[in-house]
């Protein structure tokens, strides 16, 4: 019994707690037969990366593989999305931000282009009163007296802001001891 | 009652693009572990239906459950108050109290088809009279809220199980949703969803609602909790699981253990035993959850936690 | 005369009814405030484990999430005799302080804000001069300021008003009279009303990170559960960990200095007339708390000048004299039940101190469906406690009145520099819009004290202290057969005191008295005959409804209070076979 205890073993865990599989080639021939599909029916699908046991290794093969294209977009709707084209026409890849920052989806998807990079025609009406609604208010010459007139109606005038008070130290000490 | 909107008409009066509409549809997928194809058919569903009327009503609660959908990330709080749903009555946040209240109730309750959201439970001691809104028995506003219902949602321990009111010896008699239906205190014939925990996370409420709006009742496992958040146990997704398959366990909270993350198994922890989404989808926008800033599961969405022998320090085995 | 009922009261947290007597010109001359839900908690802490205690006095409230944890933990260290590392005692009162903060804010915009604000207003305003006003009412503030923004939130309002489906917003008193905010304001408040629902979630996270998560984190008997991490990601108080408290440390600040102290400022410059009624009872009670250093804890509670909001009464508004306090003296704290559902075996007009509670819930009011409480009968879940007999008023305003009559600095600058901006006499501050300017002036004193607190326990994890847990007396087997102490903090609603009796392990007897009871609870009599008012019914008392049917008068002073009915919590264990209760509405 002693004998075997003695042999040094590691179980690689994933963070799930699976052991380490590579399935970064199954994904890899996903994409192969869903460009295969677009090319022959047109029929655009794509695969959701977080819902895949990926190993830390699998996402780097699927970036080196799958390669840096020409076009990259960055939207800002309900916080950053990142969209990249692959070097592989037609196969993007598209990284979703919460508005703090962390990534809360990830998707590979295989089409001529993503729906999120168009502009609805439905929208084009709304954007055309946005920009005229914003004209006239540029257009509107305000008299400096006028606003001013508007603020006392209000009974406003410039006053202090609430300061912390400067006597509390604001710098913020960090793990290695220096204050920034 | 003017005609309700859908949800895309909706969005559109918000000014919230459909970009954005079509990365909460593709999110909202993701998080229900639903196949490709699924956000397409939520995008086109929501397109067509009409925002629902929520009634929440809370019975014997704590309200950490209306708390916890208030620290909801994704979709914002915002966006439900103003887009997805429309929640009708909410006695923590809604404008009017008294008469002007219960008006609002009714009139969400004529029009039909609202979900029921419940929380708290709901005490039956002494024909009821120990929880009385507007002059009422709260059992029965339930019931009157309950009639026309879509989907009744009981959200948190109490509202599904009973939770610290039944605490033995359950003084104020107090039951779940499910309990004072079986037991006939309650008619429905509409669909119920437990969301426990105590409280639940919120994206695990936003994204059951979804569900229900785009494709129905979620699966559901045998104590009606769906089975896309309450599948696994929090041991199984745990990021201690090498410390515990590795045996490292922490014997006090602040021993060298402690300190390198060790698993929390002798401390307590009830994970091995508790159904629920918490090392996965983790607390407050994936800042934590309880084992990773160093306390054990105390089994929260589990019938009758409090309960548990040896309490919430002795280890499960 | 007539009654005008209330109830729901929204906006709150739990169940609470108002009944108000009005003479025939429509004034207010008697107040009736109900708690209508129990839970009825008896016995269930009797014979756990004192080390759960916190877990399960935790869920009497939600909504201030940590104070009764904290108090409970607090109380079986007290019995214990147990002291907590110096690190675990800044962290609890980071939890506290952003428990402050977090429930400040969130209480003025989404709780009592739509009392002073139209929404509906907001509509006509002219977003450009809405962006004037907010240049002057705060003009440290850099982002959404320009008359676009709030042209985009006024036109996301007038969508969402035109659809047709309110939501929470139906059937509001919008177009009330009382509502006095020019459009702009009313414009520039909602904005913030959206601001602020963004902002609470992410100032959450310092609970996540200590605690595991919010609502409810989670604590532990003998210090804080939340071990440093030896290595980065071997747990969450690690640099990122501590880096995002101090994010969060920095947005609170930001947030109250820039946005919410200035709103209650603007706003209460429309409502001057609200600094003249709604006082209560002009008696004031704090236990203390955010205690300053840790010499040998839990002594660190003990001594008042070592707690950063001191403890005290201040009777009749006499700012001069501060009554010591004593909890465990038996002729301090008592609480009654005269005109509460329980019954007592000492007589229902006996006054018992916490230690010697005894009760038994029964619920004498009438059967539903009713219209009306016997108001000459009990008529209410929640007790009356009294201080020496005296009613008093707990929570902001009694501790900006404590730390200002004990001549701290900050606080009368503070409070100074606000009524002097406002041109009113100190006085003022008794009133309902007194309390409200008073909850913003304590929000932003202990938000300014938390980065000090945040930087101290940098020092120490510098220095090498890494300890946040005391395990010498976790184990039940080293203590002593019997036990008793007090736990006590200080909620943002006011004075929380939990008060246990360990006896072989086991707890024996646990009782609280919490903020709102003090706030909420019935009218009683005393030795001589006289009544004694509780703050809500005595606040209520001379207030004039314009419209019976829309009471905004009514909401606008007992928000001022800030009501937490699930906290009316009375866990009274009575001697021998009795019940123990949390009355919790």
């Amino acid at each position: 019994m002693s004998g075997l205890k003695s042999i040094p073993v590691e179980v690689e865990t994933s963070p799930q707690g699976a052991p380490a599989v590579s399935i970064a080639p199954s994904i890899l021939s996903q994409i192969t037969a869903m460009l295969e599909a677009l090319i022959s029916s047109g029929q655009a699908n794509s695969i959701d990366l977080q819902r895949e046991p990926l190993g830390p290794q699998d996402h780097t093969k699927l970036r080196d593989t799958l390669g840096r294209g020409e076009l990259a977009a960055e939207l800002i709707c309900l916080g950053p999305t990142q969209i990249r084209e692959t070097a592989v026409s037609g196969v993007w890849w598209i990284t979703h931000y919460s508005e703090d920052g962390r990534v809360v989806g990830e998707f590979i998807e295989v089409t001529t282009c993503p729906e999120m990079l168009i502009t609805p025609a439905a929208e084009l009406a709304s954007g055309l009163s946005l920009l005229r609604s914003r004209l006239s208010m540029d257009a509107q010459v305000r008299d400096p007296g006028d606003i001013v007139k508007s603020l006392e109606a209000l009974g406003l005038t410039p006053r202090h802001s609430f300061q912390a008070d400067p006597k509390i130290n604001q710098q913020v000490k960090r793990g290695n001891g220096n204050a920034e | 009652m003017p005609n309700k909107e859908t949800f895309v008409e909706h969005l559109t009066r918000q000014g919230i693009s459909r970009r954005s509409f079509i990365k909460f549809c593709a999110l909202t997928a993701s998080s229900l572990a639903l196949p490709t194809g699924a956000a397409r058919v939520i995008a086109e569903t929501l397109a067509t239906t009409p925002r629902p009327s929520v009634i929440w009503l809370s019975s014997q609660e704590c309200t950490g459950c209306s708390e916890t959908v208030l620290r909801s990330f994704e979709p914002t709080l915002e966006s439900l108050i103003l887009s997805e749903i429309s929640l009708d009555y909410h006695n923590t946040l809604m404008a009017p109290s008294g008469a002007a209240a219960e008006d609002a109730r009714r009139q969400a309750i004529a029009a039909g088809g609202h979900v029921l959201v419940v929380d708290g439970s709901i005490t039956l001691t002494q024909q009821g009279t120990w929880s009385i809104i507007a002059g009422e028995a709260t059992l029965d506003i339930i019931q009157e809220s309950a009639d026309g219902a879509a989907l009744i949602i009981a959200i948190g321990n109490c509202a599904a199980f009973g939770g610290l009111p039944r605490a033995h010896p359950n003084p104020s008699d107090a039951h779940g949703v499910d309990s004072i239906i079986a037991s006939g205190d309650l008619v429905t014939n509409a669909p119920v969803i437990n969301v426990p925990g105590c409280p639940p996370i919120p994206e695990v409420m936003t994204g059951v609602i979804v569900h229900f709006l785009t494709f129905g009742v979620p699966e559901l496992d045998a104590l009606n909790r769906p089975t896309v958040f309450y599948g696994q146990t929090v041991h199984d997704t745990c990021a201690r699981l090498p410390h515990f398959e590795a045996g490292n366990f922490a014997q006090s909270f602040d021993d060298e253990g402690a300190r390198q993350g060790f698993c929390l198994l002798d401390l307590g922890c009830k994970g091995p035993v508790t159904f629920n989404a918490c090392s996965s989808t983790h607390w407050n926008g994936a800042t934590s959850y309880p084992m990773h800033s160093g306390h054990g599961c105390l089994g929260c969405s589990e019938p009758d936690f409090w309960d548990r022998p040896g309490g919430f320090y002795t280890p499960l085995f | 005369m007539s009654t005008v009922v209330v109830d729901p009261i929204t906006r709150i947290e739990g169940h609470l009814r108002i009944e108000a007597e009005t003479n025939d010109n429509g004034i207010i001359t008697r107040a009736t405030s109900a708690g209508t839900m129990v839970r009825g908690i008896e016995i269930i802490m009797k014979d756990r484990d004192p080390r759960d205690a916190w877990a399960f006095t935790q869920r009497i409230c939600g909504v201030c999430t940590s104070s009764h944890a904290i108090t409970a933990v607090r109380a079986v260290e007290d019995a214990l005799q147990y002291p907590i590392p110096e690190n675990a005692r800044i962290i609890r009162n980071l939890i506290n302080g952003a428990q402050f903060v977090h429930d400040h804010v969130v209480h003025f915009y989404h709780l009592h804000a739509l009392d002073w604000v139209d929404i509906v207003s907001a509509l006509n305003a002219d977003p450009a001069v809405t962006a004037e006003a907010q240049g002057c009412i705060s003009p440290g503030r850099t982002e959404n300021v320009s008359a676009t923004y709030f042209a985009d939130v006024q036109l996301r309002l007038r969508n969402f008003v035109e659809s047709g489906q309110l939501g929470i917003f139906t059937n509001g008193y919008w177009g009330h009279p009382e509502y006095k905010l020019p459009p702009e304001i009313n414009l520039l408040a909602f904005a913030h009303y959206l601001e602020a629902l963004a902002w609470q979630r992410r100032v959450a996270r310092l609970h996540a990170v200590f605690g595991g998560k919010n609502p409810h984190p989670n604590f532990v008997v003998g210090g804080c559960p939340c071990a440093i991490s030896s290595n980065e990601g071997d747990t969450r108080i690690d640099g990122a960990g501590l880096d995002l408290v101090a994010e969060v440390i920095q947005d609170m600040q930001a947030f109250v200095d820039q946005v919410y102290v200035p709103d209650t400022l603007a706003i209460a410059r429309f409502y001057k007339d609200w600094f003249t009624k709604g006082e209560g009872v002009g008696n004031f009670l704090t236990f203390g708390d955010f205690p300053l250093t840790s010499p040998g804890s839990p002594d660190s509670l003990i001594d008042s000048d070592n707690l950063f909001i001191p403890r005290g009464v201040i009777l009749n508004r006499d700012l001069s004299v501060v009554h010591p306090l004593d909890l465990n003296d038996p002729e301090q704290i008592h609480e009654l039940v005269s005109n509460s559902w329980y019954d007592y075996s000492t007589g229902k007009d006996t006054p018992l101190h916490p230690y010697d509670g005894e009760s038994t819930p029964n619920y004498t009011g009438p059967q539903p469906p009713y219209a009306n409480l016997d108001t000459n009968q009990p008529y209410s879940w929640v007790k009356s406690p009294r201080w020496r007999g005296k009613a008093v008023e707990v929570g902001p305003l009694a501790h900006v009145l404590m730390l200002y009559a004990t001549g701290h600095e900050a606080t009368r600058d503070l409070v100074d520099g606000v009524l002097m901006e406002l041109k009113l006499p100190l006085d003022a501050l008794y009133s309902t819009m007194g309390r409200t300017a008073a909850r913003a002036v304590e929000t932003k004193l202990i938000a300014d004290e938390m980065l000090g607190w945040y930087n101290q326990l940098q020092d120490n994890i510098a220095a090498g202290d890494l300890r946040t847990h005391n395990n010498e007396l976790f184990d039940p087997s080293t203590w002593p057969a019997q036990a008793r102490g007090a736990g006590f903090l200080e909620a943002p609603r006011g004075a929380l005191g939990h008060w246990v009796v360990i006896e072989n392990g086991r707890i024996a007897n646990y009782q609280a008295v919490v903020p709102t009871t003090w706030n909420a609870g019935p009218r009683t009599t005393d030795a001589n005959g006289k009544e004694i008012t509780g703050p809500y019914e005595a606040a209520l008392i001379g207030h004039s409804l314009q419209n019976a049917d829309q009471p905004l008068e009514i909401l606008r002073t007992i928000h001022s209070f800030d009501p937490c009915m699930g906290c009316a919590v009375h866990l009274v264990d009575p001697d021998g076979k009795e019940l123990i209760q949390v009355k919790v509405i």
